[in-house]
């Protein structure tokens, strides 16, 4: 955990006004992450700030019993990643997404991408990144989709760049690994058909 | 054509439309105030059970001493049945003779009907009559005492339960 984390917790579980404005501080630095994260998810901006005001809401409840075995961003990255699917499932709003902002888009050159759409890869890809362990998807929220650097990952997380680079490696390599298997499965059904 | 191994180069990330730092800061106020409202709501909830708790305390308090009220009666009786245990026969014996005028013949066959029908049970035929006593000796008595008790009839015409009864 960073020092700046380690500030802010215990300035909060101090209580008062200082925790009440320690925990904005915390907001301001940790919700663009948070907020991109669930947006590719939801797809939907009104969706993903309402999502990210019940996350807010239940790290304010928690953070006082967070004991900092994990970072606090990896702590905050799995409450977000839980309270988007819990959100999703009780509004049954998967159907609409694909109606809102689109959050990747498909550069043309790659035989398994050509005739997909950014909606069906996209669905593919959370789906990988579901499969992680917390800390690679966290990790590879940053790098891949938020586009930090190591240097920033580290200052964020307050994990080494040498064993970020190590699980983003990791992390980067089995999502691969599914996507190629899933959409050469899918090809295989197609072409039977 | 690239290789599978280059499929995330293929796939750009487009970047998302962050709110200002403002929105944050506001939603981070909001959910510190929602969960203090959570807390005063909580509160009051607490507040309203107690009232009830003491509302209910109350009401059993009041149906307790309502019950013992019912129950007062009975404890009267018991108490004056044990005040009676301790007033010796000769005087209730005294009582009843200076307050028999007082009461009609059919008066006090029924009160007698009552003791013995309470009492009926615990008196056999055997041991209704203490063992030296016959009804020749009551007979005796009787007669000695010129007492006019049932005239037009004979003491053995009433068979035991009669008498019982009586």
């Amino acid at each position: 955990m960073t020092n700046r984390d380690k500030n802010w917790l215990d300035i909060i579980k101090a209580g008062g006004s200082s925790g009440q404005k320690a925990f904005q501080e915390l907001s301001i630095f940790y919700g663009p992450k948070l907020y991109s994260q669930i947006l590719k998810i939801t797809k939907d901006p009104a969706l993903s700030k309402d999502v990210l005001q019940e996350v807010f809401i239940k790290t304010w409840l928690h953070l006082p019993k967070f004991e900092g075995r994990s970072s606090l961003y990896s702590w905050l990255y799995r409450i977000t990643h839980n309270e988007t699917l819990s959100m999703l499932r009780n509004e049954k709003r998967r159907a609409h997404l694909s109606l809102s902002q689109e959050v990747i888009e498909i550069i043309p050159g790659h035989s398994s991408l050509d005739g997909r759409s950014a909606d069906e890869i996209l669905s593919l890809l959370n789906a990988a990144v579901e499969s992680l362990p917390h800390k690679q998807a966290a990790v590879f929220e940053l790098k891949y989709f938020q586009q930090y650097t190591f240097k920033e990952i580290e200052k964020i997380t307050g994990t080494s760049q040498g064993a970020l680079k190590a699980s983003y490696h990791i992390a980067k390599g089995k999502i691969t690994s599914f996507l190629h298997l899933k959409l050469n499965h899918s090809l295989r059904e197609t072409s039977k058909l | 054509m690239s290789t599978d191994k280059d499929i995330l180069k293929h796939i750009k990330p487009v970047e998302p439309k962050i709110p200002s730092d403002d929105f944050f800061s506001s939603l981070a106020a909001k959910a510190t105030k929602k969960e203090q409202k959570q807390n005063e709501d909580k509160s009051t909830i607490n507040r309203i059970i107690l009232y009830y708790s003491s509302a209910i305390a109350a009401i059993l308090i009041i149906g307790m001493i309502v019950f013992q009220q019912f129950n007062m009666p009975e404890k009267d009786i018991n108490t004056k049945t044990l005040s009676l245990a301790n007033i010796s026969t000769s005087e209730i014996i005294e009582y009843v003779e200076q307050h028999l005028e007082n009461y009609t013949t059919e008066e006090i066959i029924d009160l007698a009907s009552i003791v013995l029908e309470e009492e009926i049970d615990l008196i056999s035929d055997e041991n209704f009559l203490p063992e030296n006593i016959q009804f020749t000796d009551i007979e005796s008595y009787i007669s000695e005492e010129e007492i006019e008790l049932f005239e037009d009839y004979d003491l053995y015409e009433f068979d035991e339960n009669e008498l019982l009864i009586f």
